[in-house]
């Protein structure tokens, strides 16, 4: 059962700038919790876990861009939220939301981070929510109504190259009818790959009730099957 | 005694089909009547046709009908029978051919039924060339299956009939169509059967038509054909190993750029392409109005775009047969659009070209998909878009390096036209009386000032712009950084007036109110140092030309730009040439270069451990050597290198590998560098692993 509050809990601190590490450290403690800051360089991501196991991690608390001052880590916060995710410690991102990270890195392992914070709304009280929200989707399981995937049609507005990736843009009616989403197309199954063009239509589970384009994911993407082509093509005059 | 249970015989049962199965497979697998009709096309051309007519009658209102006849060589009763009669079952393995050696197009024959369920009846006549003086006649009528619960209940009667021709070839009737054809419907139809065969081949051993005016006027538009009026013709070939070449020519036949397959084929680890031999060919057009007024055709233009509209795009032929969507509109297969958008002067889009892939694909490597929209996602149809890619890519280097070629052979024109009417003008003013001579010569000394004045003026001007160019690269590069004290003040910021206001758990926590304080105070120091970049790169003085030693300029642009480095954890190491060189330049010149690839530098580190990678400690090496009147100024870093583009189109505006990229860096150094009659080189891999750029330039 996780606790509801952060008392003495051991939460691991992943920045690569001593200074906001050191300030993420400080909030870590103002919620009342252990910050464990990963000094020096951060583990290698596959030995995240066994650096949990071994430091008695609870929580993960880490920011997107580790890899901009030096060799802190050669992975992005998004990455190692999700390795977390994966082996049972909740954890959040903290990013200063460049719109290129949304649709890009973050995008790809959205679906296993729990809470996404910005930068600019970061105190030790957002800290504290976020990091127990994140805490109850991971071990309880009580996953809020924002993270609950649905079925959703989207239609494929553009491509867009992001250096050396490419970045789809899809409208989906179903969320926010004038908003465009991107995704980075290799989030894709490669088989789909080349069906995805402007214009077609995609079927993905999404969490179309999360109210921030950021805080969107996409999982299990399909094609549609020709019955539905057809019947759009009856609709709206085409597939 | 107990009796034991009777044993039967098994009986003989058969898995069979629903009638409901005709609709799924007739209808819902088709995804237009026109790929139906193509189908019974296809078949046609199957059976060694010449000539294949479709003709609609009375389709404009409900009822009406298909015709379509062929000079093929027909079927017999077993054909019809076993072949014609087996939906699923096209009696053709992909590597057969014809009787006269064609290799067969059409496809499981799930395209034949879509096309026969047109209409609520259909009629066969068939003249086999086997059996001359013979005809086969058989009637379908679909309301018979749908009063049968199996397909097998309902028969169909084949009659043998005396022909009342001598011709050989097959007659399809479709008729009682449920719902009228609009003009639109014809139209597409008349398109689709135009371009089932490469319109623009010289040689047509296969000619289908429609009996429309529609058709008619199509046609007559691709005969119109203005290759000629091109700007580009591209042939690439990929022969049977698997080795590429290529060439491109203008409008009147000169060879422009020619390729052999090492400088198409980029991908080192797997350098042949593992498909059958193939032509790629395409012309592109200039549709500018400047372009064809300057040949004298403006009328020309309207009725090219016109042209393009029709038959624009690249489509694909497999076995000469076109296999859709590739090339319709709003199917840019080959991604030319989204590459122009980025290269605009050097690519073609799917608006200003037409072309196609031929395959002949003897072996059936190459297979349809079942709704017949395409080829098979693979490893064979990847290879071929690897081939078109690269090909392209290559056609956009050559284009390159000619417009380069031109753009200098253009000034060392206008430098030699300058040297020349400065000699005559010399000339003509010796030979003057002297009283004259001295009022002109102060007159041209004059004019040549104000002259020199305009041109500095303008070069003032373009340094401008390259050092705005750097200050947005640089923003853009750093934007993060930028913002990120800014934050760490707001949280600080946050933190102390929420304590400030409750004693209580001030008092707890006074120690990192302290602490949070400090920062806020080393965070504004970073902001200033930061902007101070900005400023400093602006700064008007800098733009005025004079002589400037090397040295000083580069410690002067290190230092402007450490505290980045410091962020970066970067370490820059400078080893100078022995004498002190000097430049004639602009300060901001030297400045935009060097930032420019210093940048590049940090960029490539962050890509690299972005990727995953984990390096040695991040470092940048500047070298001078003094050598030949020339000062060689080295970068170097030890980053991965330049790896996703080829060294040629790194100079490109726009082409960037990394996502803070604004792809102008380098564009700005190499014009810079050649504005002071300078050179620039780079290699992708240099002494310490990472890029090396050698800029050099000429010391007073």
């Amino acid at each position: 059962m996780a606790a509801a509050t952060l008392v003495n809990r051991r939460v691991a601190v992943l920045e690569d700038s001593d200074q906001r590490r050191e300030q993420l450290c400080g909030l870590v403690k103002l919620c009342r919790g252990i910050p464990v800051p990963s000094v020096g360089r951060a583990p290698d991501l596959s030995r995240l876990p066994d650096y949990f196991a071994k430091e008695r991690i609870e929580l993960l608390v880490s920011d997107h861009r580790l890899y901009e001052r030096g060799d802190y880590a050669t992975y992005c916060g998004a990455q190692a939220v999700a390795e977390s995710y994966r082996h049972g410690v909740g954890g959040i991102v903290l990013t200063a939301y460049e719109p290129n990270d949304a649709d890009n890195s973050l995008r790809l392992s959205r679906r296993w981070i729990p809470a996404l914070l910005h930068s600019k709304e970061l105190t030790h009280e957002s800290l504290r929510v976020a990091l127990l929200v994140a805490d109850r989707e991971v071990r309880e399981h009580q996953i809020p109504i924002e993270r609950i995937p649905h079925r959703t049609i989207m239609t494929v507005k553009s491509i867009e190259p992001r250096g050396a990736s490419k970045v789809v843009k899809v409208m989906m009616s179903q969320w926010d009818a004038d908003q465009e989403v991107g995704f980075p197309l290799n989030l894709v199954p490669k088989k789909f790959q080349a069906a995805v063009k402007p214009g077609s239509l995609l079927f993905a589970e999404v969490n179309i009730e999360a109210a921030r384009q950021e805080d969107l994911y996409f999982d299990n993407f399909e094609l549609p099957d020709a019955d539905i082509l057809k019947k759009a093509k009856t609709l709206f005059g085409r597939p | 005694m107990p009796k034991s249970p009777p044993t039967t015989q098994p009986t003989s049962e058969r898995l069979r089909f629903s009638t409901a199965v005709l609709r799924l497979l007739g209808e819902e697998l088709n995804p237009s009547p026109d790929q139906g009709i193509l189908e019974l096309i296809k078949n046609s051309y199957d059976a060694d046709a010449k000539r294949c007519t479709v003709e609609l009658k009375g389709v404009h209102i409900k009822g009406g009908s298909i015709v379509l006849k062929d000079d093929g060589i027909g079927m017999t009763a077993d054909e019809i029978r076993n072949g014609w009669l087996i939906v699923g079952d096209s009696m053709k393995s992909r590597s057969e051919t014809s009787p006269s050696g064609r290799l067969l197009v059409g496809s499981k024959g799930l395209g034949r039924l879509g096309a026969l369920r047109l209409g609520r009846k259909v009629e066969l006549t068939t003249r086999p060339k086997s059996e001359p003086g013979v005809q086969y006649r058989m009637e379908i009528d679909w309301a018979a299956f749908e009063h049968a619960r199996v397909v097998e209940d309902v028969e169909l009667a084949v009659t043998r009939e005396k022909a009342p021709l001598e011709s050989h070839g097959t007659e399809i009737t479709i008729s009682q169509l449920p719902s009228p054809w609009t003009k639109g419907d014809i139209k597409r139809l008349a398109r689709a059967i135009l371009l089932l065969r490469d319109p623009f081949a010289e040689e047509q051993k296969f000619h289908a038509s429609l009996k429309a005016e529609e058709f008619e006027e199509l046609e007559a538009l691709a005969r119109e054909g203005y290759f000629r009026e091109c700007e580009f013709h591209l042939v690439a070939m990929l022969d049977e190993n698997g080795r590429a070449s290529a060439e491109v020519r203008s409008a009147s036949g000169k060879k422009l750029f020619t390729a052999k397959h090492a400088d198409i084929s980029t991908e080192k680890e797997n350098p042949i392409y593992e498909i059958p031999s193939l032509t790629f060919e395409m012309w592109e057009f200039k549709l500018s109005g400047e372009w064809f007024s300057a040949q004298m055709k403006k009328g020309v233009l309207t009725a090219i775009k016109k042209w393009l509209d029709q038959f624009g795009g690249v489509r694909l032929y497999h076995r000469g047969v076109r296999v859709w969507p590739y090339g319709e509109e709003k199917n840019d297969w080959l991604d030319m659009n989204l590459r122009r958008a980025q290269h605009q002067e050097l690519r073609p889009s799917t608006n200003n070209s037409l072309g196609c892939v031929r395959i002949e694909d003897a072996r059936g490597v190459f297979q349809l998909k079942t709704d017949r929209l395409g080829i098979m996602e693979g490893r064979p149809f990847d290879e071929l878009r690897r081939f078109t890619d690269e090909v392209l890519d290559w056609m956009a280097r050559e284009r390159r390096k000619d417009r380069e070629k031109r753009k200098k052979a253009a000034e060392e024109l206008v430098r030699k036209d300058k040297k020349d009417a400065e000699k005559r003008v010399d000339d003509a003013i010796s030979q003057l009386p002297p009283e004259q001579r001295r009022d002109v010569e102060k007159a041209v000394a004059k004019l040549q000032s104000a002259h020199e004045a305009e041109v500095e003026l303008k070069n003032e001007t373009a340094q401008l712009y390259f050092t705005l160019g750097t200050v947005g690269t640089t923003a853009a590069a750093f934007a993060h950084q930028t913002k990120s004290p800014i934050e760490m003040i707001r949280t600080d910021a946050n933190t102390l007036k929420s304590y400030l206001s409750d004693p209580q758990e001030f008092a707890l926590f006074r120690e990192e109110s302290s602490v949070a304080a400090g920062r806020i105070l080393r965070q504004a120091d970073a902001i200033y140092s930061f902007s101070s970049v900005t400023l400093h790169l602006l700064e008007h003085e800098k733009r005025h030309p004079r002589n400037h030693p090397v040295h000083e300029l580069i410690d002067e642009t290190v230092k402007l730009l450490s505290p980045y480095f410091d962020a970066r954890e970067t370490v820059v190491e400078c080893d100078y040439a022995d004498e002190s060189p000097v430049v004639w330049c602009r300060r901001a010149a030297i400045e935009a270069i060097l930032t420019n690839l210093l940048i590049n530098s940090l960029q490539a580190f962050e890509a690299r451990a972005k990727e995953g990678i984990a390096g040695e400690p991040r470092k940048i090496h500047i070298q001078t050597r003094i050598s030949g009147g020339m000062v060689a100024i080295k970068v170097q870093d030890n980053g991965p290198g330049i790896t996703k583009l080829a060294i040629d189109e790194i100079w490109i505006g726009g082409r960037t590998t990394t996502e803070k990229g604004t792809g102008l860096g380098l564009t700005i150094v190499k014009n810079v560098v050649e504005e002071l009659r300078g050179s620039v080189q780079a290699e992708a891999h240099g002494d310490l692993g990472g890029a090396s750029f050698t800029i050099n330039l000429p010391i007073r």
